[in-house]
């Protein structure tokens, strides 16, 4: 579009002309004429909706209306900069581009006959959801507020948390068409620099048309963007943020999502919860391991099981091995059919569950896993202990909603590896997943760095939550200030 | 590459899964028993009929060797027995040391469990009989509460009576009688080099101390009669 590339002229048709061309056939730009001074003409270009109507009313209007005196010439512009505007972000701008860009987020243009300068005015007041609190991260103690779709009040919302010059925002912009606004936010004494230049590179590679959900620049960015695991973080909760930048971490801010990008991502932060630290030490570290044992059974136990009756049925003991055998009675499906089947129909479940408005999720869930489930099993579709190790093991899954991608795909890997190897090609595929986790890293950071430590201090956000007192260093991600409490 | 990984693990996917049994393909079998006959062996399993509402059922098959007795009763059932989950093996009084020392190999090629109760009857034609419903699961936990009580079923799982025989000491197994549905126990069967010597009774029993041998250390005679 080449009148981007253009600067304002001193004719005023001539400049509106300039926005009618480039927003030609646009419903929602406005240009609103008016005389300043009661006699030099001026116009207002912004975009309705996006504009506080009010504000534009009493800070730009009014005073422009109801100034005593303007100069005619080429400094108009200036004196109304420094006199006439009560509105408190104003900048001069002499090309369209920016002025351009300024008015697509909310701003409004001032264009005074005679000037080759415009006025942007922060008059941004579009609506937004507001501060809510995640459905996805849901806590019975802690913070409530929840991040909403605008970028500009999620920084907002740090800041307020973080009170101090040393949190910095930057703002950059990510792709070419929806020229996404992200923020990226750290905190200046405590990042680790190499993995900040290492993010700004990759963001800088980035070339993509829209950019509508953190989820494209976090597969943009990270390393291994088709793993299982995820290489980096996610997170609609402002505290959550907060913590992870006092521990040295980045936080990408992407407008137009409530989804926060923070990075780098260690795995042993799959098994964290947020209610982790605002409930007592103990109790959340019972919480946290059992969220490891709920993941190890996830996949482990359809598998296990599959591998004990069909390939090992003398590892069980006697009175299970004769209810599970007579359980199969009269079944028609091998037990791998069995699993692989029940597993599909548990995932089909609870996709439809979450698409389901929550009054018909609940009554499905009875229908899906009661009704059908119970019929199944009289009309000897099913086994039932077959039922029970699936169900386990899908309600192991969801308590660990940060592997969920991780836990789908292994359960059916490990599902085929036990029923065509027995517990041989479940012990192979148990150690391969191993191997890969261990090789995982995010952003040159290991991701297994705090789990496969021989020292004891590095254990003690891990596995189990320590006292606060005793949390007297940050993680070994960030290489700056370690001390994060004295005493 | 890709092509390459498929290469190899396309044909494993083929051959894998031949072992796989369904755990309801087979005969769970709880209780063995061993009786010499004139032609040979008479080798008798009892199992759990999952088809025919779990009743316990009882097989024979006959033959020179245990193996091939074993190999007949396979052939006369419609799935495969499975003695893995077998509980307890039962000795007819009258076998030989040969085929005492062939059971025992039966049982530790035919994988077993190392826990496996062994004892000894007069007859095992009873125990095996169409209106008994004696299990091994019965015969083992009989023996738990017996050795509760008097001391003796403590001695006889398989892996203490190969250590016995490969020390060429004696040993001793419960004794039980059989008289239609009714099972009792009423003492110990001696055993020495494989072979069965003499049976004492509940009282005698009594003073057969567990993990010690009765290769002439131990005079019965001279203390029970």
């Amino acid at each position: 579009m080449k009148q981007l590339e253009e600067f304002f002229v001193s004719t005023l048709r001539d400049n509106i002309s300039l926005f009618k061309a480039l927003f030609d056939k646009d419903g929602i730009i406005r240009f609103r004429k008016f005389n300043v001074c009661g006699g030099i003409e001026a116009c207002l270009i912004y975009f309705d909706g996006m504009v506080n109507v009010e504000l534009v009313n009493e800070s730009v209007m009014r005073p422009l209306v109801l100034a005593k005196r303007l100069p005619a010439d080429e400094n108009a512009a200036e004196y109304v900069y420094k006199n006439l505007l009560y509105s408190g972000e104003v900048k001069l701008v002499g090309e369209v581009k920016t002025a351009a860009s300024s008015i697509l987020y909310g701003d409004t243009l001032l264009l005074i006959e005679g000037c080759k300068t415009g006025l942007i005015i922060n008059t941004k007041g579009w609506r937004t959801r507001g501060i809510s609190e995640p459905e996805n991260e849901r806590v019975l103690e802690g913070p409530r507020e929840g991040f909403d779709e605008a970028a500009m009040f999620c920084a907002a919302m740090l800041r307020r948390r973080l009170k101090t010059p040393d949190f910095c925002a930057e703002m950059t912009m990510v792709g070419r068409r929806t020229e996404t606004l992200v923020f990226i936010c750290y905190l200046k004494s405590l990042v680790n620099r190499d993995v900040l230049r290492e993010l700004k590179s990759r963001l800088k590679k980035i070339d993509i048309d829209a950019v509508l959900d953190s989820n494209y620049i976090t597969e943009l960015i990270s390393e291994r963007p088709s793993s299982f695991f995820k290489t980096v973080g996610t997170t609609e909760r402002p505290d959550v943020v907060c913590a992870q930048l006092l521990e040295g971490r980045i936080a990408l801010i992407v407008d137009g999502t409530p989804m926060v990008i923070t990075l780098p991502y260690l795995f042993s932060e799959n098994f964290q919860s947020d209610e982790d630290y605002y409930i007592n030490h103990s109790l959340a570290t019972a919480g946290r391991l059992l969220r490891m044992l709920c993941f190890f059974l996830s996949f482990s136990a359809p598998a296990v099981f599959i591998a004990l009756t069909t390939f090992h049925f003398e590892f069980l003991p006697s009175a299970f091995a004769l209810t599970v055998a007579g359980s199969r009675e009269g079944v028609p499906f091998s037990t791998l059919t069995e699993a692989l089947a029940l597993t599909v129909v548990f995932e089909i479940l609870r996709e439809t569950g979450i698409r389901m408005p929550q009054s018909v999720g609940h009554a499905l869930s009875i229908v899906g896993g009661l009704v059908v489930g119970q019929a199944a099993v009289e009309a000897r579709i099913i086994s039932a202990p077959m039922l029970i190790i699936v169900a386990l093991s899908g309600i192991c899954g969801l308590t660990v909603p940060r592997l969920k991608t991780a836990v789908f795909f292994m359960r059916f890997i490990m599902i085929l590896a036990a029923g065509f190897f027995g517990l041989y090609g479940y012990i192979f595929m148990l150690l391969a997943f191993l191997i890969y986790i261990l090789g995982m890293s995010s952003f040159g950071v290991d991701s297994t760095v705090s789990l496969i430590s021989s020292e004891n201090r590095r254990f003690k956000d891990v596995f189990r939550r320590t006292v606060w007192r005793n949390m007297k260093t940050r993680p070994e991600i960030q290489n700056n200030d370690k001390v994060r409490k004295n005493g | 590459m890709v092509k390459k990984l498929l290469m190899i693990f396309l044909p494993l996917l083929l051959l894998c899964g031949c072992t796989a049994v369904e755990p309801n393909d087979k005969y769970l079998v709880s209780l063995m028993g061993v009786e010499e006959t004139a032609e040979g062996v008479s080798l008798n399993f009892k199992y759990t009929d999952l088809s025919d509402n779990s009743s316990a059922k009882a097989v024979e098959g006959k033959g020179k060797t245990v193996t091939e007795a074993a190999a007949n009763i396979t052939l006369s059932l419609d799935r495969s027995p499975s003695l893995s989950h077998c509980e307890a093996v039962v000795f007819a009084e009258n076998i030989g040391t040969t085929l005492f020392y062939e059971t025992v190999y039966f049982c530790r090629k035919n994988e077993l469990p190392l826990k496996l109760r062994l004892a000894v009857a007069k007859d095992i034609k009873p125990l095996f009989s169409e209106e008994s419903s004696v299990s091994g699961v019965d015969i083992s936990e009989m023996l738990k509460v017996a050795y509760s009580y008097h001391g003796i079923g403590g001695h006889t799982a398989l892996y203490e009576i190969e250590t016995a025989i490969n020390l060429g000491e004696g040993f001793a197994l419960p004794y039980f009688e059989a008289g239609g549905e009714r099972l009792r126990l009423s003492g110990l069967g001696l055993y020495r080099n494989c072979a069965f010597v003499k049976k004492i009774g509940i009282k005698e029993s009594r003073t057969y101390v567990k993990n010690k041998n009765i290769s002439g250390e131990i005079n019965f005679e001279s203390r029970g009669q």
